[in-house]
């Protein structure tokens, strides 16, 4: 996936496989620049106008990227549907809930206003929007973020999409309403069956939650493994390293460890592995090419030249 | 609570006590004013030399405090007292030159810096006002050597603040900080904005800083996990008040207020046994809204543990045997049943 800019050409995502079964939770997790969300909002068709996507993104077997608008639409916010950091910029703030929830409703399940309604209501209750009756005929400013965030939840569940792509759902919440909104992923997932994409850069909002992790960085998945063995067994040193500079609430520890330097300018990637420059194992044959995601152990592989030998560090 | 003078050799650095802050702001189109209690009855002191974590959720009022202390807002009542002396007397002109000593950095490095200044101008405009007598080159040497300080390359002397990343605009604002050499630094979420892998060289640059210039530091944050490695004490504001002032190893390890307890355990954690086993302190709604607070306890409405009590009186901050201060009714019988559930 490429950008066009004044610059030139540049490339965000390249090379990426990732796939995501029924009812599992798959967590992407990288920092900015990483193509964490470009490479998700690529398969929604929501990528800006001078973003280019290459490849496939199959839902069911059938190619998002290859459909039209016209046929995308009959797919997006029915199939597949995506809930947004910041949920006042995913409303549009002069329509109020009720005409926003059942829109959806009535283009894609052909309900009459009267049943998208009741079905809206219903959908608001159960992500825990209190007295939704009254709500629904609110406006989105004046709900509180924790309250916006539940009422875009809602909406982008109300036809039970079979995917739900969540782009840092609780980075702009307070951390007491981020646990609430993390449950509520987690209830609305057992009791709705839908495989959840959760884009994040926080590696412990996924750790309660995710079945699945990949780790990306410079456009690239660098390592992917079920969570637990993630954080028991990371192979990449990027993955170690981002791990060890998070810094935790339950345990103390004198000093965090730091990953020197910047990350890398995509219009500037070097022509090997891409974390090489930063990366403390680095040797010299990560200089000449990228190194491919290759498998490491049982459901985990990793990006890394030297991930074999490195296991043994951890 | 207080330190002790005897045992530090000398006073507080900074000692506020009953500070209030109230905003008035519009009401309806019908006229009519609202009154908004940003910050209520805050007391505390710090050190020399210590770092004071305030912690809390939006609206708590963190940053207003952070503010109130430079006196960039101006208090509606209390007492700040500085070395002693009281910061509301001095004219003008003092308190012009007293902030020199008292400095402060923000959340959003990129929007703090003046675009259209190069990152010397920035770095050095302290020293225009403090230091009117530096020649030239005295400026320009003390321009490079805070930059090279907090890890900027002193070529970049030119530069715009655009044609930095957010890390390294951070480090601009830092330098800008502490090239007057204050005594105290104000930290408003410094770090809240940046990459995790950026986020913990400002950190770790934060702790050197401290050390080498002797820094006392208030560290405003949301962050709990930030705040464990950066603090000595902590303090946590809700709605304007303090719940609790405790050693960050009491705060982490017994915390007694049960709204941070529902912080810590709301906290998240980078490890997934323990992140599905632990059991979280559910807290039910929103924070409520500043202009209409509740009675009493003002954490009541979302706290597991309120009795009617709460909603009669105000829970004052009162000193407990374990060295931490908190402001609820029933710390000591909660603190049992609390752990128990924790557990």
């Amino acid at each position: 996936m490429s950008f066009d800019t004044p610059e030139g050409e540049v490339s965000a995502v390249t090379g990426l496989n990732i796939d995501v079964a029924h009812g599992e939770t798959l967590a992407i997790v990288g920092e900015s620049g990483s193509g964490k969300s470009q490479s998700f909002l690529a398969t929604m068709g929501l990528l800006t106008r001078n973003g280019h996507a290459t490849g496939r993104a199959m839902l069911d077997g059938k190619d998002l990227l290859a459909m039209d608008r016209n046929e995308l639409d009959k797919h997006r916010g029915r199939e597949i549907s995506m809930v947004f950091q910041d949920p006042m910029t995913a409303f549009n703030p002069m329509l109020r809930l009720s005409r926003q929830l059942t829109e959806t409703l009535a283009i894609h399940k052909g309900l009459t206003q009267g049943a998208a309604h009741i079905q809206a209501i219903e959908m608001l209750e159960r992500v825990g929007i209190p007295d939704p009756e009254k709500r629904i005929a609110t406006y989105p400013y004046q709900l509180s973020g924790g309250m916006r965030q539940r009422a875009m939840i809602a909406m982008a569940l109300l036809c039970r999409p079979k995917v739900l792509i969540a782009d840092e759902p609780t980075t702009a919440l307070d951390v007491t309403i981020q646990a609430q909104i993390l449950e509520l992923f987690a209830d609305l997932k057992r009791e709705f069956g839908m495989a959840l994409v959760l884009i994040t850069h926080d590696l412990g909002v996924v750790a309660a939650l995710a079945d699945r992790i990949a780790v990306m960085y410079a456009g690239r998945i660098v390592e992917e493994a079920s969570c637990d063995e993630l954080f028991e067994r990371p192979r990449h040193p990027y993955t170690r390293a981002l791990l060890q500079s998070t810094p935790r609430a339950d345990e103390d520890a004198a000093t965090l460890y730091v990953i020197p330097g910047q990350p890398p300018n995509l219009q500037r990637l070097p022509a090997g592995c891409s974390f090489m420059p930063r990366c403390p194992s680095a040797v010299e044959s990560c200089r000449l090419a990228p190194p491919p995601l290759e498998p490491v152990a049982r459901d985990h592989k990793a990006a890394c030249f030297r991930a074999r030998e490195l296991e043994e560090m951890v | 609570m207080n330190a002790d003078p005897a045992e530090a050799g000398e006073g507080p650095l900074l000692e506020v006590s009953n500070l209030s802050k109230e905003f008035f702001i519009a009401g309806s189109i019908f006229g009519g004013m609202r009154k908004l209690s940003a910050l209520s009855d805050i007391s505390f002191s710090v050190t020399k030399g210590e770092t004071l974590a305030i912690v809390g959720e939006s609206g708590c009022g963190k940053s207003t405090l952070g503010r109130t202390i430079l006196r960039l807002i101006e208090s509606t009542d209390g007492q700040i007292l500085w070395e002693g002396k009281d910061l509301a007397a001095f004219d003008d002109e003092t308190l012009r030159m007293q902030r020199r000593n008292m400095q402060i950095i923000f959340q959003d490095p990129i929007a703090s810096l003046d675009p259209r200044m190069t990152v010397g101008q920035i770095i050095g405009e302290p020293l225009t006002i403090f230091e009117k007598t530096l020649s030239k080159a005295e400026r320009a040497e003390k321009i490079r050597a805070i930059m090279t300080t907090v890890g900027l390359t002193p070529e970049m002397v030119n530069r715009y603040p655009h044609e930095f990343s957010g890390g390294q605009a951070q480090r601009i604002g830092i330098a800008r900080a502490l090239v007057s050499r204050p005594d105290l630094l104000i930290c408003d979420e410094p770090v809240s904005a940046l990459d995790v892998s950026i986020q913990a060289q400002i950190i770790n640059l934060l702790i050197e800083l401290k050390q080498q210039f002797q820094l006392t530091m208030l560290f405003i944050s949301h962050d709990l996990s930030v705040v464990r490695y950066i603090a000595d004490r902590v303090l946590v504001l809700y709605l304007g008040r303090v719940m609790e002032i405790a050693p960050k190893s009491k705060l982490f390890s017994t915390p007694m207020h049960p709204y941070t307890r529902a912080l810590l355990s709301a906290a998240p954690v980078p490890n997934p046994r323990l992140a599905r086993e632990r059991k979280r302190i559910p807290l039910e709604g929103d924070i409520p809204s500043p202009l209409n607070p509740p009675s009493g306890c003002v954490f009541r409405t979302r706290c597991p543990f309120a009795r009617e009590k709460c909603a009669e009186s105000r829970p004052q901050l009162r000193p407990l045997d374990t060295g931490q201060k908190v402001a609820c009714h029933f710390a000591e019988e909660l603190a049992q049943e609390v752990k128990d559930m924790v557990q």
